[in-house]
Protein backbone atom coordinates (compact mmCIF):
# COMPACT_ATOMS: atom_id res chain seq x y z
CA UNK A 1 0.00 0.00 0.00
CA UNK A 2 1.15 3.50 -1.00
CA UNK A 3 2.28 5.61 1.97
CA UNK A 4 0.25 8.74 2.99
CA UNK A 5 1.55 11.71 2.39
CA UNK A 6 1.61 11.99 6.09
CA UNK A 7 4.01 8.99 6.77
CA UNK A 8 6.47 10.51 3.73
CA UNK A 9 7.18 13.94 5.29
CA UNK A 10 7.28 12.37 8.32
CA UNK A 11 10.12 10.28 7.45
CA UNK A 12 11.78 13.56 5.63
CA UNK A 13 11.72 15.02 8.51
CA UNK A 14 14.13 11.74 10.23
CA UNK A 15 15.92 12.10 7.38
CA UNK A 16 14.80 10.07 4.43
CA UNK A 17 15.94 10.93 0.84
CA UNK A 18 13.89 7.70 -0.15
CA UNK A 19 10.90 9.49 1.17
CA UNK A 20 11.40 12.73 -0.43
CA UNK A 21 11.79 11.03 -4.30
CA UNK A 22 8.31 9.66 -3.59
CA UNK A 23 6.98 12.73 -2.50
CA UNK A 24 8.79 14.41 -5.93
CA UNK A 25 6.97 11.15 -7.71
CA UNK A 26 4.01 11.80 -6.19
CA UNK A 27 3.83 15.93 -6.53
CA UNK A 28 6.63 17.21 -8.70
CA UNK A 29 4.63 17.17 -12.56
CA UNK A 30 1.97 18.57 -10.59
CA UNK A 31 3.93 21.34 -9.37
CA UNK A 32 5.25 22.17 -13.03
CA UNK A 33 1.69 22.17 -14.05
CA UNK A 34 0.48 24.14 -11.54
CA UNK A 35 3.71 26.68 -12.20
CA UNK A 36 3.11 26.81 -16.23
CA UNK A 37 -0.47 27.35 -15.80
CA UNK A 38 1.14 30.64 -13.93
CA UNK A 39 3.97 31.36 -15.32
CA UNK A 40 3.37 30.19 -19.15
CA UNK A 41 6.87 29.47 -20.17
CA UNK A 42 7.79 25.96 -20.09
CA UNK A 43 11.45 26.37 -19.16
CA UNK A 44 10.36 29.59 -16.39
CA UNK A 45 7.78 26.58 -14.71
CA UNK A 46 10.33 24.25 -13.86
CA UNK A 47 12.84 26.57 -12.52
CA UNK A 48 9.97 27.13 -10.20
CA UNK A 49 8.56 23.96 -9.52
CA UNK A 50 12.52 22.96 -8.71
CA UNK A 51 12.67 25.88 -6.36
CA UNK A 52 9.48 25.23 -5.08
CA UNK A 53 9.48 21.57 -4.46
CA UNK A 54 13.17 22.30 -2.73
CA UNK A 55 11.31 25.03 -0.72
CA UNK A 56 9.37 22.27 0.61
CA UNK A 57 12.01 20.11 1.85
CA UNK A 58 13.79 23.05 3.58
CA UNK A 59 11.12 23.91 5.57
CA UNK A 60 9.23 20.79 5.66
CA UNK A 61 8.90 21.51 9.74
CA UNK A 62 6.60 24.44 9.03
CA UNK A 63 4.36 21.96 7.53
CA UNK A 64 1.74 21.87 10.18
CA UNK A 65 -0.80 19.60 9.05
CA UNK A 66 1.58 16.61 7.21
CA UNK A 67 -1.75 15.11 5.33
CA UNK A 68 -2.30 17.76 3.29
CA UNK A 69 1.42 18.41 1.99
CA UNK A 70 0.14 18.46 -1.21
CA UNK A 71 -2.13 21.44 -0.40
CA UNK A 72 1.17 23.45 1.60
CA UNK A 73 3.13 22.49 -2.01
CA UNK A 74 1.06 24.03 -4.51
CA UNK A 75 0.12 27.41 -2.63
CA UNK A 76 4.63 27.12 -2.23
CA UNK A 77 4.42 26.83 -6.16
CA UNK A 78 1.52 29.47 -6.53
CA UNK A 79 3.56 32.34 -4.48
CA UNK A 80 6.56 31.42 -6.04
CA UNK A 81 5.19 31.73 -9.48
CA UNK A 82 3.95 34.96 -8.86
CA UNK A 83 6.92 36.06 -7.52
CA UNK A 84 8.35 34.95 -10.72
CA UNK A 85 6.04 37.22 -12.47
CA UNK A 86 6.44 40.16 -10.75
CA UNK A 87 10.93 39.85 -10.61
CA UNK A 88 11.22 39.00 -13.80
CA UNK A 89 8.07 39.86 -16.13
CA UNK A 90 10.24 39.65 -19.38
CA UNK A 91 10.41 35.98 -18.92
CA UNK A 92 6.79 35.57 -19.92
CA UNK A 93 7.67 37.28 -23.49
CA UNK A 94 10.11 34.53 -24.04
CA UNK A 95 9.39 32.13 -27.19
CA UNK A 96 9.62 28.61 -25.44
CA UNK A 97 12.22 28.25 -28.69
CA UNK A 98 14.26 30.68 -26.44
CA UNK A 99 14.55 27.19 -24.35
CA UNK A 100 16.24 24.91 -26.41
CA UNK A 101 15.81 21.09 -25.22
CA UNK A 102 18.42 18.10 -24.44
CA UNK A 103 16.39 15.90 -26.32
CA UNK A 104 16.90 14.61 -29.74
CA UNK A 105 13.75 11.99 -29.76
CA UNK A 106 10.99 13.70 -32.08
CA UNK A 107 12.11 15.51 -35.33
CA UNK A 108 13.05 19.23 -36.19
CA UNK A 109 9.76 19.33 -38.20
CA UNK A 110 7.76 17.72 -35.23
CA UNK A 111 9.05 19.44 -32.25
CA UNK A 112 8.44 23.04 -34.11
CA UNK A 113 4.87 21.90 -34.91
CA UNK A 114 4.51 20.90 -31.21
CA UNK A 115 6.10 24.14 -30.66
CA UNK A 116 3.60 25.88 -32.19
CA UNK A 117 0.54 24.02 -30.82
CA UNK A 118 2.04 24.43 -27.46
CA UNK A 119 2.24 28.40 -28.38
CA UNK A 120 -1.17 28.81 -29.29
CA UNK A 121 -2.67 27.16 -26.15
CA UNK A 122 -0.10 29.42 -23.70
CA UNK A 123 -1.48 32.24 -25.54
CA UNK A 124 -4.98 30.98 -25.52
CA UNK A 125 -4.67 30.10 -21.54
CA UNK A 126 -3.43 33.99 -21.17
CA UNK A 127 -7.13 34.84 -20.92
CA UNK A 128 -8.20 32.61 -18.34
CA UNK A 129 -7.88 33.43 -14.60
CA UNK A 130 -5.41 31.89 -12.75
CA UNK A 131 -7.97 29.67 -10.89
CA UNK A 132 -9.05 28.12 -14.16
CA UNK A 133 -5.87 27.85 -15.96
CA UNK A 134 -4.54 25.87 -13.07
CA UNK A 135 -7.56 23.38 -12.72
CA UNK A 136 -7.62 23.07 -16.09
CA UNK A 137 -4.13 22.23 -16.35
CA UNK A 138 -4.04 19.63 -13.32
CA UNK A 139 -7.21 17.73 -14.93
CA UNK A 140 -6.46 17.49 -18.32
CA UNK A 141 -3.11 17.59 -18.54
CA UNK A 142 -2.42 15.83 -14.94
CA UNK A 143 -5.27 13.42 -14.85
CA UNK A 144 -5.84 14.67 -11.21
CA UNK A 145 -9.63 14.39 -10.39
CA UNK A 146 -11.71 16.74 -9.13
CA UNK A 147 -11.79 15.96 -6.03
CA UNK A 148 -8.03 15.76 -5.60
CA UNK A 149 -7.73 19.38 -6.85
CA UNK A 150 -10.26 20.58 -4.59
CA UNK A 151 -8.82 19.31 -1.17
CA UNK A 152 -5.17 20.26 -2.74
CA UNK A 153 -5.82 23.82 -3.52
CA UNK A 154 -8.53 24.24 -1.15
CA UNK A 155 -11.81 25.12 -2.68
CA UNK A 156 -15.17 23.12 -2.87
CA UNK A 157 -15.32 20.37 -5.12
CA UNK A 158 -18.81 22.15 -7.01
CA UNK A 159 -16.18 25.31 -7.45
CA UNK A 160 -13.52 22.61 -9.06
CA UNK A 161 -16.30 21.70 -11.20
CA UNK A 162 -17.64 24.99 -12.41
CA UNK A 163 -14.16 26.28 -13.44
CA UNK A 164 -13.50 23.46 -14.72
CA UNK A 165 -16.25 23.63 -17.47
CA UNK A 166 -15.57 27.33 -18.07
CA UNK A 167 -12.18 26.96 -18.60
CA UNK A 168 -12.72 24.25 -21.39
CA UNK A 169 -15.89 26.33 -22.81
CA UNK A 170 -13.20 29.48 -22.85
CA UNK A 171 -10.07 27.96 -24.08
CA UNK A 172 -11.83 25.75 -27.05
CA UNK A 173 -13.16 29.14 -28.05
CA UNK A 174 -10.08 31.31 -27.81
CA UNK A 175 -8.13 28.17 -29.80
CA UNK A 176 -10.88 28.08 -32.30
CA UNK A 177 -9.98 31.84 -33.03
CA UNK A 178 -6.44 31.58 -32.86
CA UNK A 179 -6.92 28.75 -35.59
CA UNK A 180 -9.31 31.43 -37.88
CA UNK B 1 -18.35 16.52 -17.10
CA UNK B 2 -16.03 14.04 -17.80
CA UNK B 3 -13.21 13.11 -19.61
CA UNK B 4 -14.86 13.15 -22.99
CA UNK B 5 -14.69 16.74 -22.71
CA UNK B 6 -10.87 17.09 -21.88
CA UNK B 7 -8.82 19.22 -23.71
CA UNK B 8 -5.76 18.06 -25.69
CA UNK B 9 -3.03 19.82 -23.53
CA UNK B 10 -0.71 17.44 -24.73
CA UNK B 11 1.68 19.60 -26.05
CA UNK B 12 2.15 21.13 -22.54
CA UNK B 13 3.19 17.35 -21.54
CA UNK B 14 6.53 16.93 -19.63
CA UNK B 15 6.50 13.58 -21.36
CA UNK B 16 7.19 15.17 -24.52
CA UNK B 17 10.47 15.91 -23.38
CA UNK B 18 11.00 13.37 -21.39
CA UNK B 19 14.88 13.59 -21.19
CA UNK B 20 14.40 17.28 -20.16
CA UNK B 21 11.82 16.53 -17.48
CA UNK B 22 14.17 13.41 -15.97
CA UNK B 23 17.20 16.02 -16.11
CA UNK B 24 14.95 18.73 -14.40
CA UNK B 25 14.06 15.65 -11.46
CA UNK B 26 17.69 14.83 -10.89
CA UNK B 27 18.45 17.88 -10.28
CA UNK B 28 15.65 18.37 -8.20
CA UNK B 29 16.05 15.81 -6.12
CA UNK B 30 20.29 16.59 -6.31
CA UNK B 31 19.18 19.39 -4.50
CA UNK B 32 17.19 17.51 -2.07
CA UNK B 33 19.82 15.51 -0.98
CA UNK B 34 22.15 18.38 -0.24
CA UNK B 35 19.61 19.51 1.76
CA UNK B 36 18.58 16.76 4.07
CA UNK B 37 22.37 15.92 4.36
CA UNK B 38 22.76 19.12 5.76
CA UNK B 39 19.72 19.60 8.27
CA UNK B 40 19.94 16.26 9.77
CA UNK B 41 16.61 15.37 11.16
CA UNK B 42 14.31 17.84 13.72
CA UNK B 43 14.32 18.02 17.03
CA UNK B 44 11.33 16.13 17.59
CA UNK B 45 12.57 12.99 15.53
CA UNK B 46 15.51 13.52 17.71
CA UNK B 47 13.66 12.84 20.72
CA UNK B 48 11.66 10.24 19.65
CA UNK B 49 14.94 8.36 18.71
CA UNK B 50 16.59 9.07 22.46
CA UNK B 51 13.23 7.74 24.26
CA UNK B 52 13.64 4.18 23.30
CA UNK B 53 17.52 4.16 25.06
CA UNK B 54 16.23 5.88 27.57
CA UNK B 55 13.24 3.96 28.42
CA UNK B 56 15.55 1.00 28.47
CA UNK B 57 18.34 2.60 30.55
CA UNK B 58 15.93 3.52 33.08
CA UNK B 59 14.40 0.09 33.33
CA UNK B 60 18.00 -1.22 33.45
CA UNK B 61 18.59 1.53 36.28
CA UNK B 62 15.75 0.05 38.20
CA UNK B 63 16.50 -3.63 37.74
CA UNK B 64 19.68 -2.75 39.41
CA UNK B 65 18.91 0.23 41.92
CA UNK B 66 15.82 -2.27 43.42
CA UNK B 67 18.18 -5.04 45.39
CA UNK B 68 20.46 -2.61 46.11
CA UNK B 69 17.70 -0.97 48.12
CA UNK B 70 16.57 -3.56 49.69
CA UNK B 71 20.09 -5.15 50.55
CA UNK B 72 20.57 -2.12 52.32
CA UNK B 73 17.20 -1.69 54.19
CA UNK B 74 18.12 -5.52 55.57
CA UNK B 75 21.43 -4.46 56.40
CA UNK B 76 20.72 -1.61 58.49
CA UNK B 77 18.19 -3.57 60.05
CA UNK B 78 20.57 -6.33 61.04
CA UNK B 79 23.23 -2.54 62.00
CA UNK B 80 20.26 -1.65 64.53
CA UNK B 81 19.55 -5.31 66.49
CA UNK B 82 23.25 -5.44 66.91
CA UNK B 83 22.98 -1.33 68.39
CA UNK B 84 20.42 -2.69 70.60
CA UNK B 85 22.26 -5.66 71.65
CA UNK B 86 25.32 -3.71 72.77
CA UNK B 87 22.78 -1.02 74.60
CA UNK B 88 21.63 -4.32 76.50
CA UNK B 89 25.05 -5.18 77.23
CA UNK B 90 26.18 -1.90 78.59
CA UNK B 91 22.92 -1.86 80.58
CA UNK B 92 23.52 -5.13 82.08
CA UNK B 93 27.29 -4.60 82.90
CA UNK B 94 25.93 -0.60 84.40
CA UNK B 95 23.25 -2.24 86.49
CA UNK B 96 25.03 -5.74 87.07
CA UNK B 97 22.04 -7.41 85.72
CA UNK B 98 22.35 -10.75 83.46
CA UNK B 99 19.76 -9.73 80.30
CA UNK B 100 16.97 -12.42 80.22
CA UNK B 101 16.08 -15.15 77.42
CA UNK B 102 13.03 -12.22 76.96
CA UNK B 103 15.37 -9.32 76.63
CA UNK B 104 17.20 -10.71 74.05
CA UNK B 105 13.79 -12.35 72.13
CA UNK B 106 12.35 -8.84 72.46
CA UNK B 107 15.29 -7.82 70.76
CA UNK B 108 15.67 -10.35 67.87
CA UNK B 109 11.69 -9.85 67.29
CA UNK B 110 11.93 -6.22 66.93
CA UNK B 111 13.37 -6.84 63.69
CA UNK B 112 10.34 -8.38 62.22
CA UNK B 113 8.54 -5.34 63.26
CA UNK B 114 11.14 -2.53 61.83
Amino acid sequence: MAQSDAELVAAVRGGSREAAGRLAERYLRATRAVALAIVRNVAAAEDVCQDAFVQSIERIADCRDPDRYGAWLLQIVRNRSRNHLRDEPAARALPLDAHPTVSAEPSPHQSAERAEIRERILAALEELSEHRRVILLLHDLEGWTHLEIAERLEMPHGTVRSHLHYARKQLRALLRELEE
Amino acid sequence: MDDRDRVDLSALDAANDSRRWEAVVAATLARVDVVIAARGPDPLTLIASWSKPLTLAALAAIAVLVPIEIMLEQREAEVEKVERLVELSTESAVGQRQPTGADLLRIIATEGLQ
